[in-house]
């Protein structure tokens, strides 16, 4: 009899045991998911409505460049009403204000720029709750311009892995990329997806005399709702414009943010030994960081 | 045993609850944001409404294989927000110009390469707002850049995809 029940209740324990390694492998298992597609969650923030200032969490990098690529994993990031983006920008800042960089006609002189990532488009935005790579520019003379990936959102082979993104000046093209005019003065634009990808040219004929000054990575985000698990930029480098290497970043930046926006670095660049330009996190507060 | 029992029921109510949880966020990924046409009724300051799609693609004719009309075009136009954002008064953005072009010189006009071979036909289209610019992206150092006047749009002829818009 007692044996019996001795074996009844190893029964019961087993029972339990296997319950209690499902309940969890169930658990970890949708909490991936959710954090890899995550359009259907939606947060109470809110930042601007586009003619105020927008929301940004970056890292910025002074100093002048020939390029600069990184690498940051592609997420499912719910748009909210307008935008979300996380991405790269190759500044200018045209300090001495020689270059005419206005992203409207009638704008003050400032900067000039070249930025390129993915959007989470909001729900009154081109090709509203979607992803899509893009890249977008105020160049000398020339104003605001946007290229939304015309071929398709991004794939579900893309969520979940890594994109590179590489900005760089044509005429400093170490990678020889074919898509990018050989020796011209443009900037070029390449976005590799695990599925799917993109490339520009930011400028024709010669036209882009954009002289760098800052990389930025980050996140932007205007509107009201939306959710962005946070965006790893890891593989961090800028380009020398001395011989157009490539190199990590050695030094944190600086990092700033604009709430609901928020960054926190897992891993801070060092000149130290295993440096692969640190692991930086942006992400809408309450998403993760 | 009968703590043995409430665990195993409370694991089993966990899986349960877990497993419910994800049919629910996986049943249709988009819904809690999906917006319809008709939640973009813009009102235009008259009391009348319109109802202005969001920018999308023009509708292809014979599979993409014949090129678009200005008509197409223009139907469109007028039932579509500029990708920019929507003008401050919630009509439609008046039409300037609807110019048919080939790759090349609608890049020549707008200063970037659009990415299509130089002989491709794409519409060009210069647009009046005033608009609202909600989905212009900027840099952390740029200030707000207010409301915007004019816009423009280049889209494929053939395919009628959306390939690059712009400020003036």
């Amino acid at each position: 009899m007692r044996i019996e029940m001795k074996k009844s209740s190893m029964m019961e324990d087993r029972r339990i045991f296997f319950a209690v390694i499902l309940a969890f492998s169930i658990f970890f298992i949708s909490s991936f998911m959710l954090s890899s597609k995550a359009s259907a969650i939606q947060l109470s923030v809110s930042c601007g409505n586009g003619t105020t200032d927008d929301c940004h969490a970056i890292t910025d990098w002074p100093g002048h460049v020939t390029g600069a690529d990184a690498e940051l994993t592609v997420r499912g990031v719910n748009g909210g009403t307008i935008f979300v983006t996380h991405e790269m920008w190759m500044v200018d800042s045209n300090a001495n204000g020689l270059e005419d960089c206005r992203p409207l006609s009638n704008s003050p002189n400032g900067n000039c720029w070249v930025e390129a990532g993915y959007t989470a488009q909001g729900s009154q935005s081109p090709y509203p709750n979607t992803e899509r790579w893009f890249w977008a520019d105020v160049r000398p003379g020339y104003r605001y311009s946007e290229h939304d990936n015309p071929v398709g959102p991004l794939q579900s082979g893309d969520y979940g892995h890594n994109v590179y993104i590489y900005i760089f000046h044509a005429l400093h093209n170490p990678q020889k990329l074919s898509f990018c005019p050989y020796q011209a003065n443009e900037w070029c634009i390449y976005i590799q997806g695990s599925a799917t990808s993109m490339t520009g040219i930011s400028g024709i004929n010669n036209s882009n005399s954009m002289y760098s000054t800052d990389i930025n990575i980050g996140i932007e985000y205007v509107g009201t709702g939306g959710y962005s698990p946070p965006a790893s930029f890891t593989y961090n480098r800028w380009q020398s414009s001395r011989d157009d290497s490539l190199n990590y970043q050695q030094n944190s930046g600086e990092p700033s943010y604009h709430p609901p926006t928020i960054y926190q670095y897992l891993v801070d660049p060092c000149n130290c030994y295993g440096n692969t330009g640190g692991n930086i996190m942006f992400c809408i507060s309450g998403a993760g960081c | 045993m009968h703590m043995r029992r409430f665990v195993y029921f409370s694991m089993l109510g966990l899986l349960t609850f877990l497993i419910i949880g994800m049919l629910a966020a996986f049943a249709n990924p988009n819904q809690a944001s999906q917006t319809s046409i008709s939640d973009l009724n813009l009102s235009n300051g008259q009391g009348n409404s319109l109802t202005l799609q969001p920018p999308s693609s023009i509708p292809v004719i014979d599979n993409g294989k014949t090129i678009l009309s200005v008509q197409d075009v223009t139907k469109y136009l007028q039932t579509h927000l500029f990708a920019a954002g929507p003008t401050t008064t919630g009509k439609p953005p008046t039409i300037e110009l609807i110019q048919l072009l080939t790759d090349a010189q609608a890049s020549l006009k707008i200063g970037s390469s659009i990415g299509l071979p130089d002989n491709a036909p794409v519409y060009y289209v210069l647009l009046q707002g005033p608009f609202v610019p909600t989905n212009v992206k900027l840099p952390p150092s740029e200030k707000p850049i207010g409301n915007v006047n004019e816009g423009w749009e280049v889209f494929d002829a053939y395919a009628g995809n959306l390939l690059v818009w712009g400020l003036i």
